[in-house]
């Protein structure tokens, strides 16, 4: 009686034993999408902002352990070198779900280009700390003007099910959004046919 | 920032890991039901989740409790106090419930004193100065109880900060005793003055936490002096030990201590009111539990069956008109390379035919033949020869156009041979005359016309207005005086005879009127007059003589 994968996560452990070379030509196919993607996150990141000249100027003050204790330097170099990408199961959440083909936004510059201006301005529980009543404004109509607008994951805000401000963003989820799926499919095809082509050798075997 | 905490992340592809959640799950359960049972003999309302949330605090500061505890009795024991370890204990739980104070406070604060003055008695008495004048300063217990064991040893610099009025100068000249009586004159009672219902709360739920937790501690069958031992202190953070301990031990849960019971009625540490921070949330966050209800939604993974159902059935589609595309193309691509290898094929052929007609031994005899021939009428012979050669390759090769013209030059050429032979060479079964439908046109053409001709006369037509349209369009008009139109004739109505030459009709003015004579190339008019005898006597009409005389 054959012995039953279900799941991604158990059908790509059980290539990564059994078919090594199977795995491996899969993952080649699969890192073209996802460099693809992660070239056209960073393609979006301008070497400068106009309108927030200073904030390339700017520079960032870090304590005596080296963690930062200021707003973070313009710095588009790191920004772009923070979006990479991962193969491979990462951490569940605390729901259970476990991303395997993964992009990441880790730079401090990197992370408020992609989400200035997500939240609207409703929060009035932090003060605002700056004499010109603009600033706010001013920073995020910059940044939209260099980089450009927030784009969003899944349903529009307002309809059932609709996206929370969480799933918008100018680097990482603009590729993402703009990609429309496609990645996404051609990964899931290419685990598809991995598979297809296992249980083949399987059976000739 | 670690790629696991990173908060900006997309994963493309993702699933759901049930590893840990399917026990975690059966876990939950079994708290849920042992929570509901724990409440029932409670007759408090609690969940599951903030149960073992509030058992993870209680065994926490049950392993705190005990080590200041055996710290406070270490201390002691030291000072040589050890038969009165129990009665120091017994003074700091009452203690806590008189002052408001908790008793992870006084154990240090209890410690010093002993330590200093070596007396439980008269650290009793420190501390209690030290509570009023901590609450009646406004500074913390631990300050208070430094400057006053410093001003024990003889330093007086802190006790400024404790607002006695005193300047330096009076400071330095007051023994210890004295300052303690200042003390104690204006800060008397202020401690007890200060105590509110929420400092009480507070104590009562940390002797809660406490009990609860050794308690269940103790139902696990871990031993007091087993708290500190490392193996168990990186165990007793787990939630699976909190779980599993619950679930293991449901019967402990719903037998804690009567004392316990009773202080967890009065209180009810899950009244939102009093414990507003304990949420489901926070406690998965903190110790990463799949909760029972909802499994989250992520909107670049598979979500549910129907969604995955759909996405292999598109899969499939785009599979199958991919293969037909494939199917289609390979088609098209067998086709290309059957007509290329056809064409190659033919290209050959015709090179070969080429090849084979240079090296063609008849064309070649007759060539030679043509070379030596010395009369006119062997040159001849022989050219026509030639021409039946090249019109054969020609219709060979499927050159109509080629044909068509060898076939001129053959019947020009033959027709010369006729000449110089001067003989009725016949063309028996000969050359089909390749002008043959040309011909028969001509002919057709010339019964028409002459069908005409007898039916208008021309001396008639040209007389008749009413057939000429000459007429009627001149305006003088008549061959005799009695013409009406004034005599003058033009020249395009004088009698004479059309005729077509050099294969235009043209108007020939000649004497003779009436009918009409149609003048062709003379030598085709006489074949014309030859192969409409023939068709008029039923024989097929093919050139089967040449006069002499039709030749022009």
């Amino acid at each position: 009686m054959p012995y039953e994968i279900k799941g991604l996560d158990k059908t790509l452990k059980a290539l990564r034993q059994l078919s090594p070379d199977l795995y491996k030509e899969m993952n080649k196919e699969i890192t073209i999408e996802l460099k693809d993607l992660r070239d056209k996150a960073r393609s979006y990141i301008p070497n400068e902002i106009k309108g927030l000249s200073s904030w390339a100027a700017y520079e960032t003050k870090f304590d005596d352990k080296g963690k930062r204790k200021s707003f973070p330097q313009y710095e588009p170099t790191a920004a772009r070198k923070g979006i990479f990408y991962r193969v491979g199961r990462q951490k569940p959440n605390r729901n259970g779900w476990a991303g395997f083909y993964t992009l990441f936004n880790t730079s401090a510059t990197g992370g408020i280009l992609e989400t200035a201006g997500r939240r609207q301005y409703r929060d009035n529980k932090k003060p605002y700390r700056s004499d010109n009543p603009n600033a706010r404004e001013h920073f995020i109509s910059a940044i939209a003007g260099s980089v450009g607008g927030l784009y969003t994951l899944g349903k529009a805000r307002g309809t059932f099910g609709g996206y929370s401000s969480k799933q918008a963003g100018r680097l990482i989820f603009r590729a993402v959004a703009q990609d429309q799926g496609n990645a996404r499919m051609h990964i899931v095809k290419a685990v598809e046919a991995t598979k297809n082509k296992f249980n083949i050798t399987r059976r000739a075997a | 920032m670690a790629i696991a905490d990173a908060p900006l992340k997309i994963s493309i592809v993702s699933d759901y890991i049930d590893k840990g959640a399917k026990a975690a799950q059966k876990s939950l359960t079994q708290v849920d039901y042992a929570a509901h049972k724990l409440a029932k003999t409670m007759g408090v309302a609690l969940s599951g989740a903030a149960f073992v949330y509030f058992l993870k605090q209680s065994t926490a500061a049950a392993i705190a409790d005990t080590k200041a505890q055996r710290a406070l009795a270490n201390q002691v024991a030291n000072v040589g106090l050890s038969m009165q370890a129990a009665d120091v204990e017994q003074y700091v739980q009452n203690l806590q419930y008189t002052s408001g104070v908790l008793d992870d406070q006084l154990r240090p604060a209890l410690s010093s004193f002993i330590t200093l003055t070596g007396s439980f008695a008269d650290s009793q008495k420190l501390l209690q100065i030290a509570l009023d004048a901590s609450a009646g300063s406004g500074k913390s217990l631990a300050e208070t109880v430094k400057i006053i064991s410093q001003a024990y040893v003889g330093n007086m610099k802190g006790i400024k900060q404790l607002n006695l009025g005193l300047t330096q100068a009076e400071l330095k000249g007051k023994s210890f005793a004295q300052i303690l009586s200042l003390i104690q004159q204006k800060y008397s009672g202020s401690q007890k003055a200060q105590i509110t219902a929420i400092d009480m709360l507070n104590v009562a739920m940390a002797d809660l936490k406490e009990k609860v937790g050794t308690d269940f501690l103790a139902g696990l069958g871990i031993d007091k002096a087993n708290y500190e031992a490392e193996k168990f202190k990186s165990t007793i953070d787990g939630v699976a030990f909190i779980v599993g301990g619950i679930a293991k031990l449901f019967g402990t849960i719903a037998g804690l201590a009567a004392q316990t019971v009773q202080l967890f009625k009065d209180i009810n540490p899950f009244n939102s009111n009093n414990w507003k921070n304990w949420t489901m949330k926070d406690w998965g966050k903190t110790h990463n539990v799949v909760q029972a209800s909802g499994l989250g939604n992520y909107s670049m993974t598979v979500e549910n069956a129907k969604n995955l159902q759909l996405q292999k059935a598109q899969i499939k589609a785009a599979d199958r008109l991919k293969k037909i595309e494939q199917d289609r193309l390979a088609t098209i691509k067998k086709q290309n390379a059957a007509a290329a290898q056809k064409l190659v094929l033919d290209k050959a052929q015709a090179i070969l035919n080429q090849a084979q007609r240079l090296f063609d031994l008849d064309q070649i005899e007759l060539a030679a033949a043509m070379a030596k021939a010395t009369t006119a009428e062997d040159k001849a012979r022989l050219q026509v020869k030639k021409d039946i050669y090249d019109l054969e390759a020609a219709i060979n090769d499927n050159n109509l156009a080629y044909a068509s013209k060898i076939a001129d030059t053959l019947v020009t050429d033959a027709m010369k041979l006729a000449i110089l032979r001067q003989d009725v060479s016949t063309f028996a079964n000969g050359i089909p005359d390749p002008f043959q439908e040309w011909l028969k046109t001509i002919i057709t053409m010339q019964q028409e016309f002459a069908k005409l001709a007898e039916q208008i006369k021309l001396a008639s037509w040209l007389n008749s207005p009413q057939y000429n349209p000459l007429w009627n369009m001149s305006p003088t008009f008549g061959t005799s005086t009695n013409d009406t139109y004034g005599g003058i004739i033009p020249d395009y109505v004088q009698p004479g005879t059309y005729g077509y030459v050099g294969g235009q009709l043209q108007y020939v003015p000649s004497s003779a009127g009436g009918g009409v004579n149609i003048q062709i190339n003379p030598a085709v008019s006489g074949l014309i007059d030859v192969i409409q005898n023939q068709s008029a006597s039923g024989i097929s009409p093919t050139v089967n003589r040449i006069n002499t005389s039709y030749i022009a």
